[in-house]
């Protein structure tokens, strides 16, 4: 409407009203706005289409389930437990261990038996959920940090964002957590997002809170450059994902575990337009591209093929040399 | 955005323009009421300081009369015994009781001003007659501090050549002689009575209508004091007195302080006769202020009149059939849509982050009664403490329902203390906050406290601004008279509201905010990290 935006409409920056009006509202259904909100059916989507996620050890439904708490944790000595239907990573509370009947917390932090429950209870009365209804816990595997992450973050487990358009992955990133992000990797918190190039799992591009960057700050090791291991599975979680939900418009986080492999963290209705700047690259073009191309009777591999494709039209120049991590600093 | 919606939302603007167009046009209904010009809301204080245990507090109050009328009179007597007496033809409130230091008495009404009666001065008038001379006799004899019958009145007379054979001549020497020649002052000269200011040939404004009706009555026209306060819109002010003189069979109003030629301001008369507007017994010292507005919502009493009696459809239909309760409710739900625009404006265009969808508005109607500094300062005050307090709680770890109640339970208190506080310090903005929603308010403590704990202080900080602000331009739209008035007598505006909000839905281009969020594209790079 003004001028001003001339510049960024030219570089196919999304907005949100865009977003909202032109993806959202047309690709995803409202019925299946649930099975994306709800972390346990996502996780039961999973498990039928071969999509690897972390284990879920168990689920506190409600307050008279906190008894049995303690026996459930006991068999775990570490353990991720979170609201069923948070988001944004809200209200997550990692135990990388326990010792003499105390939980040690991922920033070192003890609780007691006492403080775990008071928090899992916050967690039923709707604290964290999206709409502060009544909600569940969870309780599930710790993702094992991946070696080559290892140089590259701070505090926690950095996960990977894949936008995911029609079932064709439009444009991933790396969002790794700093001190300034206490350990979390949400963007406005200070976490570090790095572009991945959809064609290769090579980082190609970072920032923190809107700054350019190209050396972690608490690591000293580049973020530029880095190869995301198992790129092609991550790719598929991606696309297989969608498929699975059937929503036209999709985030998809995913996190490596040094073990297992790619998991699928959680999927988002309403994902976030940070990853266009992280990319520095605007989210219409892609999916313009993609709005023209009938999907549908294409499989897994062959909506790969084609994001692949779109990524390499859009981002021709080649994308920087892998540098090897150097040591882990600090 | 399809054809369709627009052609929608075009055929929504033309039926409210076509309805709008019709009222006016065919069955006159006004754009922009003007104000009524004669009705006012006006309020007398009085204050008693230092009261004994058998306090007694006598004040004029108005009466119905030929130039004024009153009605919707309310009073509020702090402890007091409060009667209305009849005196000479005027009325006095009688307060009695044990007040309290600073207790305040406060008389509130509304009132007509009826147009003066017209006519000029007659030129010339004979002699007073016998018969009308005894009838009026009270207007011509002389009084405590009206010595019309003083030596020092009939030898003025005598000097200045004033006789009472034409008494209209008489009445233009003599008012011309205290308007010109006796010296006006704030009235702490000395005595006030006619006789002391004739002497000095100064005085106040009662000491000087005093002078000249103690002439006037010397040449038997009968006349009296008068006294009252000028209407000014939104002002305050004391007491004056003026004179009035009766000849030709009617009374005329006379000025000491202005010549004939001046026309007087519209004003309240309090009582007529000479007296004292307040008089305390058993307290040091009492004071009257009165105050008072132009009343606006006469015009919407006009409109109900006229269209109460009419047999056209469009009237029947209109929202002035309702009873006036259900009225005055929907005058201010009618602007809740131009806010809830407000917010979408905020929200979608300009991208202005808030705490829930709604909330600003409640906010802004919360701000309708106290204003915007006092509402401002008033919810910051209610969700700074409610936030310290539900921070201290954090360590109780209480669950959420029993937490939400506690907290609820604590913006009451806090609440109902500050109200006192501010009764204290003699603010009546204090019964304001009663009407914020404290649902709300406790709400926000809760989410605030989450926003600071999860997003950190300085995101959380840009929600509150952000909300703060579309509350204060909601607040505009809102308390906007002119606006609750036309929207009132034409609802059909809010077509173009929901045609406006039609488009809006559909708008897929930048939120002003994004400008700034999405600066690296316009720059070409980004900023690099130091």
């Amino acid at each position: 409407m003004f001028g001003i935006f001339r510049q960024i409409a030219a570089r196919d920056v999304l907005g949100i009203n865009a977003r909202n009006a032109r993806f959202i509202s047309p690709h995803n259904p409202r019925r299946l706005f649930p099975l994306v909100d709800d972390k346990l059916k996502t996780k039961a989507l999973c498990e039928t289409h071969g999509i690897p996620a972390p284990a879920l050890y168990g689920v506190v439904e409600a307050h008279g389930d906190l008894r049995v708490l303690p026996a459930l944790l006991a068999a775990h000595p570490d353990f991720v437990i979170k609201p069923v239907r948070g988001a944004m990573g809200n209200g997550v509370l990692v135990v990388t261990s326990q010792e003499d009947g105390a939980y040690v917390k991922s920033s070192g932090v003890r609780m007691s038996d006492a403080e775990v429950r008071h928090y899992v209870s916050g967690i039923l009365s709707g604290l964290y959920s999206l709409a502060g209804s009544a909600d569940r816990a969870m309780i599930e595997y710790r993702v094992r940090l991946h070696p080559v992450f290892d140089a590259i973050s701070f505090g926690g487990v950095p996960d990977i964002r894949v936008i995911v358009f029609k079932g064709v992955p439009a444009l991933a990133m790396l969002r790794l957590p700093t001190r300034r992000s206490d350990g979390r990797a949400n963007l406005h918190q200070g976490a570090i997002a790095a572009g991945i190039d959809l064609s290769t799992g090579l980082t190609h591009h970072a920032v923190q809170s809107n700054r350019l960057i190209e050396i972690h700050p608490d690591t000293g090791n580049r973020v530029i450059g880095v190869e995301v291991p198992a790129w092609e599975e991550i790719l598929r979680i991606a696309a297989v994902s969608a498929k699975m939900t059937g929503l036209g418009y999709l985030g998809v986080d995913v996190v490596l575990d040094a073990q297992l492999g790619p998991l699928l963290l959680e999927l988002n209705a309403r994902p976030g337009l940070a990853i266009q700047i992280a990319n520095f690259q605007g989210l219409l073009g892609p999916l313009s591209m993609l709005e023209r191309i009938d999907t549908s009777l294409l499989d897994t591999d062959e909506r790969i093929l084609l994001a692949k494709r779109v990524s390499q039209e859009l981002r021709p120049g080649s994308a920087p040399a892998v540098t090897p991590p150097l040591e882990k600093v600090g | 955005m399809s054809l369709r919606l627009i052609a929608v939302a075009a055929a929504f603007v033309l039926a409210a323009t076509g309805l709008i167009t019709y009222k006016v046009v065919w069955l006159d209904y006004e754009l922009d009421p003007k104000p009524a010009p004669d009705r006012w809301s006006v309020q007398m204080e009085v204050r008693l300081f230092n009261p004994d245990d058998s306090a007694k507090v006598t004040f004029f109050m108005p009466a119905d009369g030929t130039n004024q009328r009153i009605y919707d009179e309310r009073v509020s007597a702090e402890g007091m015994r409060f009667f209305i007496r009849p005196r000479d033809g005027n009325r006095v409130a009688v307060a009695v009781g044990k007040p309290d230091e600073g207790s305040r008495l406060t008389y509130r009404f509304s009132m007509q001003t009826l147009p003066p009666k017209e006519g000029e001065l007659p030129r010339s008038v004979p002699p007073i007659g016998e018969a009308e001379a005894k009838q009026l006799a009270a207007l011509l004899a002389p009084e405590e501090s009206i010595q019309s019958d003083a030596e020092l009145v009939s030898s003025l007379l005598e000097e200045l050549e004033i006789r009472g054979d034409d008494r209209a001549k008489a009445l233009r020497q003599i008012h011309e002689f205290i308007v010109g020649d006796v010296q006006t002052t704030d009235g702490h000269d000395g005595p006030q009575d006619a006789l002391a200011v004739l002497q000095r040939e100064r005085g106040g404004v009662h000491g000087k209508a005093r002078a000249e009706v103690a002439m006037l009555r010397a040449v038997s026209i009968p006349a009296r004091v008068v006294a009252g306060v000028p209407l000014t819109d939104g002002g305050s002010t004391d007491v004056t007195y003026w004179v009035e003189a009766r000849l030709d069979g009617r009374f005329w109003p006379l000025d000491p302080t202005r010549g004939l030629d001046v026309a007087a301001p519209e004003r309240l008369i309090l009582h007529q006769g000479d007296g004292v507007a307040i008089d305390p017994v058993g307290i040091e010292r009492a004071t009257l202020a009165v105050s008072m507005l132009r009343e606006r919502e006469a015009q919407f009493q006009i409109y109900q009149r006229k269209i109460g009696n009419s047999d056209r459809l469009l009237d029947k239909l209109s929202l002035y059939s309702l009873p006036v309760k259900t009225r005055v409710l929907y005058q201010v739900l009618l602007l809740v849509p131009l806010g809830a625009l407000v917010v979408a404006i905020f929200r979608n265009l300009v991208g202005v982050p808030t705490f829930g969808t709604f909330m600003p508005i409640l906010i802004s109607l919360a701000f309708r009664e106290s204003g915007i500094p006092w509402g401002l300062l008033l919810f910051s005050t209610v969700v700074g403490i409610g936030y310290v307090g539900r921070h201290l709680l954090n360590r109780a770890q209480l669950l959420m329902v029993p937490r939400l109640s506690f907290l609820l339970t604590l913006v009451i208190l806090i609440i109902a203390g500050l109200m006192v506080l501010a009764e204290h310090l003699g603010s009546n903005k204090a019964f304001s906050i009663a009407l914020f929603p404290i649902v709300i308010i406790t709400m926000t403590i809760e989410r605030l406290s989450i926003a600071i704990a999860e997003e950190g202080p300085r995101n959380a900080a840009k929600v509150v601004i952000g909300t703060l602000v579309v509350a204060i331009f909601g607040y505009w739209v809102i308390a906007n008279d002119t606006l609750q008035h036309f929207v009132f007598t034409f609802p059909e505006i809010h077509l173009v509201t929901l045609a406006i909000l039609l488009l809006m839905g559909r708008y897929t281009g930048y939120r002003l905010s994004e400008w700034t969020r999405f600066r690296a594209f316009r720059k070409g790079s980004l900023d690099r990290a130091a």
